[in-house]
C-alpha cells in the first residue's frame, strides 16, 4: 500500500475542518433549515451544486465502479438513462412543476393531502424499510472502500465498520443537516476535483486509445453494447428509465430543492445541467472499474477493486486529496440520509399516528433517538448481510419497493382525475409486493443458512422483477381507482 | 354558483365602514340541495373521502349543541368545491383591496332547533382567536345554506366595531352575551348597537376579522346550517410568542416565526392576474 502518512494528514486537516466548519455554522441553523425544510430561495448555482452534491456519494461511487468491473463499457447505460430522465424532467417540467405549483413540502406530504393520512403512513413505512435496508449496504461499501484505498488491514473490515458507524452518528446528532449542507459543497469542490484527476491517472495508466481495446478484449465484443448485453439489455433499459424518473421525483433530498427553488422555470434549468452532472457521476467511477478489471484481471474482486486499483496508481498527495473527497461523500450521504429516515419516522410516522402534539424538543430527541437506532441497525445488517449479486442490484431491489407504488400513486394524483383513495393503497401494496418478498426470502434464507437461490429469486430475472413490480403498481392504481373510485376533496387542478 | 357577482364600489365602501357585507345570492337551488345533503353527511361523520376533519365538537351525531367541524373541506368533495371557489376568494379580494386570497379554514356549522342559550355564540372578534397571523386583516365568508333569521339565531355584527382595535373580548362560548355588552360598552365608549345578519339561503356574508360578533338561541324547529370560510390575505405570515400559538391551523406544519401560510393547507383561493393560481381545484362530482 502506499498511504502516506501526508495523505493520512490530508484526510485529517479536512475532516477536522468540515467538523469545524459543521459546528461553528450551527448558529446559522435558522437560514440553512429555511431553505432545507420550508422552501424558501435557492438559486441557480446553490441548486445545481447541492442536487449534485447529495446524490454523489461514497456507494455511488462503489457500486458504479463495481458494475464497471463486472460489465465493462456497457455499463454506461446507467449514467446514460439517469442523465436523460434528469434532461427529460427539466425540458418538459413533468411532475416537478406541478409540484412546485401546489407548494407542497414534501411528497409524503403530497400523499396525505391527495388521498389519506393512512396512504401518508403507508409510503412512509415503505421508504422507511427501504432506506433502512440500503443503509447497511452503504456502511459496508463505505468500510470497503477505505481499507483497501488506505492501509488499514483488511481482517479490519468490521471494525472500520464500527469506527464509522459511530462518527457518522455523532457527526449527525451533533451537527445535523446544518453541517451536511456547508460540507456538501466543500465535498462538491474536492470530489470533482478528485474524481477529474483520478480518472486523468486511470486513463494515463491504460492508455485513451488501448483502454477500450483491452477492454474488449477482456469482456469479449457484444459487452460494449447495452442493448444486447446479458446484464442488461432492454428490460432493464425500461426498468432503470421508469426507476431514474422516480428517482427524480419521488426522493426526498432531490424533491426538497424542487420545493426550495426560487420558480419553476428554475427547476427546469437545474435539471437540465444537473444532467450532465448526472452523466459524469457515472461515468467516472465506472471508468475506475473498468480500469481495475483491466489492472487486477476478471477473477478479481468487483467491489474491491476499484479502491485497490486506485491505491495503486495514484501518487502520494491525490491519494490524500481523493480519500478526504471520498470520506466527506460517505459523511456527507449518510448523515443526510440518516436524518432523511428518521425525520420520516417522526414525522410521517410517530407524529400523524399520535392524537396529541409532540413538542418540538420531543420531536428532536425522538429523531436523535432514531438516528442512534438506524446507526445501530445498519452496523449490525452490514456486518452480517451478505450480498448475493452486486451492491447496484440490492439498492435498485430494495428501493423499488417504495418507488414501484409511489410513482403511480404520485403520477396520477397529479395528472388523473379518477386517482382514488383504494387506487393509492393497491398501486403501494402491488408494487411493493415483489422486492419486498424477494429481499425478505434472501434474508431469511441467509439466516437459516441457506444458500440455494429462493423462489422468488428465480420466479423472474432481476430486471423482470423490477420493471413488473412498476407494472403491478400501475395496474393497481388502475384497477383501485377504476372499480372503487371515491371522490376525493383535493384533486388538484388535472391538466 | 354566481360567478359574476362581485361586490360594488358602493358595497365595498359599505364593507370598509361598516366591516361586513351581505352578498346577493350566490348559490342556486340545486347546489343548496347538494351542499345540505353533503353538510348532514359530515354532521353525521359519513366521509366521503374517507379522510377526517382537523378536528371536530361535539363527536359525529351529536346535535345536541352547537356543531363546529373544522376543515370539514378534507372529507367532502362538494363542500370542498365551494370553500375553495375562486368567486369567494375574489369577492373577498375585491372587499379587503388585495390581490390575492387564501383559505385559513373552513367551519361547518349547526345550531340545533330550540337551542336555548347553549345555543348563544357570545361576543368575540376572530381576530382575538387569530393573534399568530401577522396581518391585522382577515375575512370571513359565512354562506347560508338555509334562510337565516333572528329566530333561527342569525349571526349578528357590530357595524363599524372594526375600527375599534383588538378588545380582547374572544368570548365565543360565552353564553351571557348581555352580559358582555355592558363590558364592551365600558371598554370602548361606544354605544353597543347590533345588526342581525339576515340571509335567504344561498346568500354570503362577509365579514372583517375585528368585526365584533356573536349570535343568539336558534328558536326555531329547524336547524340552522351555514359554512363558514376564514380567509387570509396571500403572503400572510406566521408571528410567533402570541396567544394564539396553539391555533389547530399552526398544528399542521408548526410553522417558525416568520413562515408563509402556504402549501396545500392555505391553498389559494384567488390571486389577480393570476387565473390558475387556484390549483387545488377540487374533483368533479
Amino acid at each position: 500500500m502506499r498511504f502516506s502518512t501526508f495523505d493520512w494528514t490530508l484526510v485529517a486537516v479536512y475532516v477536522l475542518l468540515a467538523f469545524a466548519i459543521g459546528m461553528l455554522a450551527r448558529k446559522r441553523i435558522t437560514n440553512i433549515a429555511d431553505y432545507l425544510v420550508a422552501g424558501r430561495h435557492i438559486r441557480y448555482n446553490l441548486g445545481v451544486a447541492s442536487l449534485v452534491a447529495t446524490e454523489l456519494g461514497l456507494v455511488t461511487m462503489m457500486y458504479f465502479a463495481e458494475q464497471g468491473y463486472r460489465f465493462g463499457f456497457a455499463a454506461f447505460i446507467i449514467g446514460v438513462i439517469w442523465a436523460a430522465a434528469y434532461f427529460m424532467i427539466g425540458q418538459t417540467g413533468f411532475v416537478v412543476e406541478r409540484i412546485r405549483q401546489l407548494e407542497i413540502i414534501t411528497i409524503t406530504e403530497y400523499f396525505q393531502v391527495r388521498y389519506s393520512r393512512g396512504v401518508r403512513v403507508l409510503a412512509a413505512s415503505l421508504l422507511t424499510i427501504a432506506g433502512v435496508l440500503s443503509l447497511g449496504v452503504f456502511l459496508k461499501l463505505g468500510a470497503v472502500f477505505i481499507v483497501n484505498f488506505t492501509d488499514i488491514p483488511e481482517t479490519s473490515l468490521h471494525l472500520t465498520m464500527t469506527i464509522l458507524v459511530v462518527i457518522v452518528v455523532i457527526y449527525t446528532i451533533l451537527g445535523g443537516m446544518v453541517s451536511v449542507v456547508l460540507t456538501d459543497y466543500v465535498q462538491f469542490v474536492f470530489l470533482a476535483i478528485g474524481m477529474l484527476m483520478a480518472s486523468v491517472f486511470v486513463l494515463h495508466y491504460h492508455g485513451i486509445i488501448s483502454i477500450f481495446e483491452k477492454a474488449r478484449e477482456l469482456y469479449g465484443a457484444g459487452a460494449m453494447n447495452p442493448f444486447t448485453h446479458p446484464e442488461y439489455g432492454w428490460t432493464f433499459i425500461a426498468y432503470w428509465a421508469v426507476f431514474a424518473v422516480s428517482g427524480c421525483v419521488l426522493w426526498q433530498p432531490v424533491a426538497q430543492r424542487i420545493l426550495a427553488s426560487e420558480n419553476p422555470e428554475l427547476n427546469r434549468r437545474i435539471f437540465k445541467s444537473t444532467s450532465v452532472m448526472f452523466l459524469g457521476r457515472a461515468f467516472f467511477p465506472i471508468l475506475w472499474g473498468i480500469g481495475a478489471a483491466l489492472y487486477f484481471g476478471a477473477a478479481g474482486d468487483p467491489t474491491a477493486g476499484m479502491p485497490k486499483f486506485l491505491a495503486e496508481i495514484l501518487p502520494i498527495g491525490i491519494l490524500g486529496f481523493l480519500a478526504a473527497g471520498m470520506f466527506a461523500a460517505l459523511m456527507s450521504t449518510d448523515d443526510s440520509y440518516l436524518i432523511a429516515w428518521s425525520g420520516i419516522i417522526v414525522q410521517d410516522l410517530i407524529a400523524p399516528l399520535r392524537t396529541k402534539e409532540i413538542s418540538g424538543t420531543g420531536r428532536v430527541m425522538l429523531t436523535r433517538i432514531c438516528v442512534f437506532v438506524i446507526g445501530f441497525l445498519m452496523l449490525i445488517f452490514g456486518i452480517w448481510y451478505e450480498l448475493k449479486d452486486s451492491a447496484f442490484r440490492y439498492l435498485l431491489d430494495v428501493t423499488t419497493i417504495y418507488y414501484a407504488g409511489g410513482l403511480p400513486v404520485l403520477v396520477a394524483g397529479l395528472y388523473w382525475k379518477r386517482a382514488s383513495l383504494p387506487g393509492a393503497y393497491l398501486a403501494f401494496a402491488f408494487g411493493a409486493f415483489l422486492p419486498l418478498a424477494f429481499v425478505a426470502e434472501d434474508i431469511i434464507l441467509q439466516a437459516r443458512g441457506i444458500s440455494e437461490p429462493g423462489f422468488f429469486n428465480e420466479l423472474f430475472s432481476a430486471n423482470m422483477r423490477g420493471l413488473m413490480s412498476f407494472v403491478l403498481g400501475f395496474i393497481g392504481m388502475g384497477i383501485g381507482s377504476i372499480i372503487t373510485g371515491n371522490s376525493p376533496a383535493l384533486a388538484g387542478k388535472q391538466s | 354558483m354566481d360567478i359574476h357577482a362581485l361586490p360594488t364600489t358602493v358595497d365595498v365602501a359599505f364593507f370598509r365602514s361598516n366591516g361586513y357585507w351581505l352578498s346577493p345570492r350566490l348559490f342556486s337551488d340545486a347546489e343548496l340541495a347538494e351542499l345540505r345533503v353533503h353538510h348532514a353527511a359530515v354532521v353525521a361523520g359519513e366521509y366521503e373521502t374517507k379522510r377526517p376533519p382537523l378536528n371536530r365538537d361535539p363527536e359525529p351525531g351529536n346535535t345536541s349543541r352547537l356543531v363546529q367541524v373544522n376543515n370539514a373541506y378534507w372529507t367532502d368533495a362538494t363542500i370542498a368545491r365551494h370553500v375553495l371557489s375562486v368567486q369567494i376568494g375574489r369577492i373577498a379580494a375585491r372587499l379587503l383591496g388585495v390581490k390575492g386570497i387564501r383559505l385559513w379554514h373552513d367551519q361547518l356549522l349547526l345550531k340545533p332547533p330550540q337551542s336555548g342559550k347553549a345555543g348563544n355564540i357570545g361576543w368575540h372578534q376572530d381576530r382575538g382567536y387569530w393573534a399568530c397571523l401577522d396581518r391585522d386583516e382577515q375575512i370571513t365568508a359565512w354562506i347560508a345554506l338555509e334562510d337565516v333569521n333572528e329566530e333561527n339565531g342569525c349571526m349578528e355584527v357590530v357595524p363599524g366595531s372594526h375600527t375599534w382595535g383588538l378588545l380582547g373580548e374572544d368570548h365565543f362560548y360565552h353564553q351571557d352575551i348581555d352580559q358582555q355588552i355592558a363590558r364592551i360598552e365600558q371598554k370602548t365608549g361606544k354605544p353597543f348597537t347590533t345588526k342581525p345578519c339576515i340571509l335567504p339561503a344561498g346568500c354570503v356574508s362577509f365579514h372583517h376579522s375585528l368585526t365584533i360578533h356573536g349570535s343568539r338561541p336558534n328558536v326555531s324547529t329547524r336547524p340552522r346550517i351555514s359554512i363558514a370560510v376564514h380567509l387570509i390575505i396571500d403572503g400572510t405570515r406566521y408571528r410567533a410568542g402570541t396567544p394564539s400559538e396553539d391555533h389547530t391551523s399552526n398544528t399542521l406544519r408548526r410553522p417558525r416565526d416568520g413562515d408563509l401560510y402556504a402549501g396545500p393547507y392555505f391553498p389559494v383561493l384567488f390571486r389577480e392576474d393570476e387565473p390558475n393560481a387556484n390549483v387545488w381545484m377540487t374533483a368533479e362530482p
